[in-house]
């Protein structure tokens, strides 16, 4: 019988079928960082449990960290704190652990990949709704609670129920300029806030296949923001070249037996889907949320929509609380909102391909001076190779502050990087959610180079708005 | 079968699409403990005098009644935990978000899906009547209240959980030959993180 690329994973980790209709499943790599971690580490204490495979687990501080001076922390009690009990924890358990500004630390769904700890057909949890983005690897990736992680350091296992299973084919390819991002927050609009609730989706088609893996971890990323429980891409060539560079092979085997093994990770021809929804890439264009939730985005050519535009009673009362928190009114254009801050990093977009899109952007060419745009690189090797591209200069030399240190900094008010009352920003991130970014604070999000036109302009901007001038 | 019916009284929280970064604010999630977060709930929304967690009238309630898409985005537990310290022990909505929904049911917090039609009348009675009491029939799979009642929607396997509130852990401790036997015939080549 054909088989989707999410069952054949499944299949392959079921140890057993419960009787709570959930399936026991072995993980193959456990991702760890310094919040929603340290009770889990407590309560294995208490319990006298031991974790069952350091070396298959792999800890990293990214959340509340500065990304200003190692200093900034040492100096800072209350996140020290957590840090530092991860350290501690790490130490006493075994699990190899990425201080602040050491080699290899990074934001947790940044440093796996390019680590190549992430691997097809393979299953990977992280305390972090985001870990949806490796399912760019054609793993089987979920975010999970602090409970659970529990759970996976003492069994190397989780009991996961089984998920329905949606295809989203994406015909024809994106026209120029347009990003995952983009793509990203079109189908979240399109599906709704929990189109994917008790789904897995895979994304197909000709837009996928052409999307470099970077743009697929960034489309994986935003998936959980349409509710789903995991998003996946099947194997193709740009996978395999990205593993290629990244991936030490053990002994034993070969890198060509282990590439025809990744191969074997996609769904089969025949295989049918719980649900299907077809999009054509002709269709997808810039946008930028103006609301309080990712779906709550519009194009440069649409206007803010009022109540009645809305079908469903849920999401009339959303915009209503929108327009309120936001300080924005139906019928304004995106380029009608003055902005403050601007972000471009996070999980979604601080990437080496993010930063190179958006420094070409700003090179000579100047931040605005109401405008603070705020650069920072994902992980130790995004920030490595930034300096060494001489991107750090370009965003410098263009009135950026660039910063040296990695971390989820702006995309959530953890950390010293979050935002005051009133602040408005566009942000390269995940989340316009109320407070996300700081108590009062509201917040746009955008693709990179979006961003960084916006940053330019003073105002949401199009990239197209400054290239052609 | 005592965790078959709850009963309790309940808060209308008459919002859609509240993500846990609005349950429990991030800046709120700093104490590294499972209790001790009665106080962050909703830790912006309490700010405004006329949020319902403000009166007095709901003091008493068990049972937190919310709309579509409840408890979306972040996976942070904090966010159950809060809710749980405050004194709710039932959630009920349309919909969840996914970590949360499992989140919850480990914490022993019952979310409880309805019908668009179910959360709107409970916020309408609860207007009305905040001394209404809110039967949770997990037998029948009904919400009750007074001669009113609506549809309960739940997987026999999480009802089934709840109602045994057994440890997930030591229960897959139990299959631990089944996971050294998984192990054996593992994949060797997979990568490792040392």
């Amino acid at each position: 019988m054909p088989e989707t690329l999410y069952e054949k994973i499944r299949k392959n980790h079921c140890i057993e079928k419960l009787d709570t209709g959930e399936e026991l499943i072995y993980i193959d790599m456990h991702l760890l960082h310094e919040i929603n971690t340290p009770q889990a580490f407590d309560a294995l204490r208490d319990k006298n449990r031991t974790v069952r495979h350091p070396e298959l687990t792999l800890a990293t501080v990214d959340h509340n960290t500065p990304t200003s001076s190692v200093e900034d922390l040492e100096s800072d009690f209350v996140r020290r704190e957590h840090t530092m009990l991860l350290e501690k924890n790490c130490k006493e358990y075994g699990i190899p652990f990425r201080g602040l500004g050491k080699n290899g630390q990074g934001i947790t769904h940044v440093i796996a990949p390019e680590e190549g700890l992430v691997l097809p057909g393979s299953t990977l949890v992280c305390c972090d709704s985001h870990t949806t983005t490796h399912g760019a690897f054609a793993t089987l990736a979920i975010g999970i609670g602090t409970s659970q992680v529990e759970h996976v350091l003492a069994t190397q296992t989780l009991r996961i129920p089984k998920f329905k299973s949606m295809k989203i084919d994406i015909k024809n390819r994106l026209r120029n300029n347009i990003s995952a991002k983009d793509l990203a927050l079109y189908i979240i609009r399109k599906i709704g806030t929990g189109g994917g609730f008790g789904y897995v989706i895979e994304y197909t088609g000709e837009a996928i296949s052409n999307l470099t893996m970077e743009g697929r971890m960034t489309l994986c990323n935003m998936s959980v923001e349409a509710g789903a429980g995991a998003a996946i891409i099947g194997v193709d060539d740009i996978t395999i070249n990205y593993l290629q560079e990244n991936y030490k092979c053990p002994e034993g085997t070969t890198l060509q037996k282990e590439v025809e093994r990744w191969r074997t990770f996609v769904s089969d021809p025949e295989a049918t889907f719980d649900k299907v929804v077809e999009i054509d890439a002709d269709d997808v264009e810039e946008n930028v949320t103006w609301g309080i939730n990712p779906s709550q985005n519009i194009t440069f050519a649409e206007s803010i929509p009022s109540v009645d535009d809305y079908d469903e009673e849920y999401q009339k009362q959303e915009a209503e609380r929108a327009y309120e928190y936001m300080r924005l009114q139906p019928g304004m254009n995106l380029a009608d909102i003055k902005i403050d801050k601007a972000f471009i990093g996070s999980c979604t977009n601080g990437r080496i391909e993010d930063l190179r899109e958006s420094a070409a952007i700003l090179k000579n060419r100047q931040v605005n001076h109401n405008v603070h745009l705020l650069v920072v690189p994902g992980s130790m090797r995004v920030l490595k190779q930034a300096i060494n591209e001489g991107l750090d200069t370009v965003f410098k030399n263009a009135g950026a502050d660039f910063r040296y240190l990695p971390g989820c900094s702006m995309c959530v008010g953890l950390n010293k990087d979050s935002l005051g009352a009133g602040v408005r920003s566009i942000s390269a991130s995940n989340r316009n959610f109320e407070g996300r970014q700081g108590p009062g604070a509201m917040t746009h999000i955008a693709s990179p180079r979006i961003v960084a036109a916006s940053a330019i302009l003073g105002r949401i901007a199009s990239p197209s708005e400054i290239e052609e001038a | 079968m005592g965790r078959e019916l709850i009963c309790g009284y309940g808060m209308p929280l008459e919002k859609n699409n509240v993500d846990t970064d609005q349950i429990i604010p991030a800046r709120f999630c700093y104490v590294p403990k499972r209790h001790g977060h009665e106080n962050s709930l909703f830790g912006d929304w309490r700010e405004k005098k006329d949020f319902v967690i403000n009166n007095p009238i709901y003091k008493k309630a068990t049972i937190l009644v919310a709309g579509y898409g409840f408890a979306t985005g972040s996976s942070r537990e904090y966010a159950v935990w809060a809710i749980k310290d405050y004194g709710f022990n039932v959630v009920i909505a349309q919909s969840f978000g996914e970590i949360f929904y499992k989140n919850a049911i480990i914490n022993d917090l019952l979310p409880v899906k309805t019908s668009s039609e179910a959360t709107h009348a409970l916020w309408g009675i609860l207007k009305k009547c905040p001394e209404e009491v809110i039967h949770i029939d997990l037998y029948d799979e009904l919400i009750k209240v007074g001669k009113q009642s609506f549809p309960i929607f739940i997987e026999p396997g999480v009802k089934n959980k709840y109602l045994l509130n057994q440890d997930d852990i030591s229960l897959t401790m139990e299959e631990l030959d089944k996971i050294l036997l998984y192990e054996s015939k593992r994949y060797p080549y997979l990568a490792t993180t040392e």
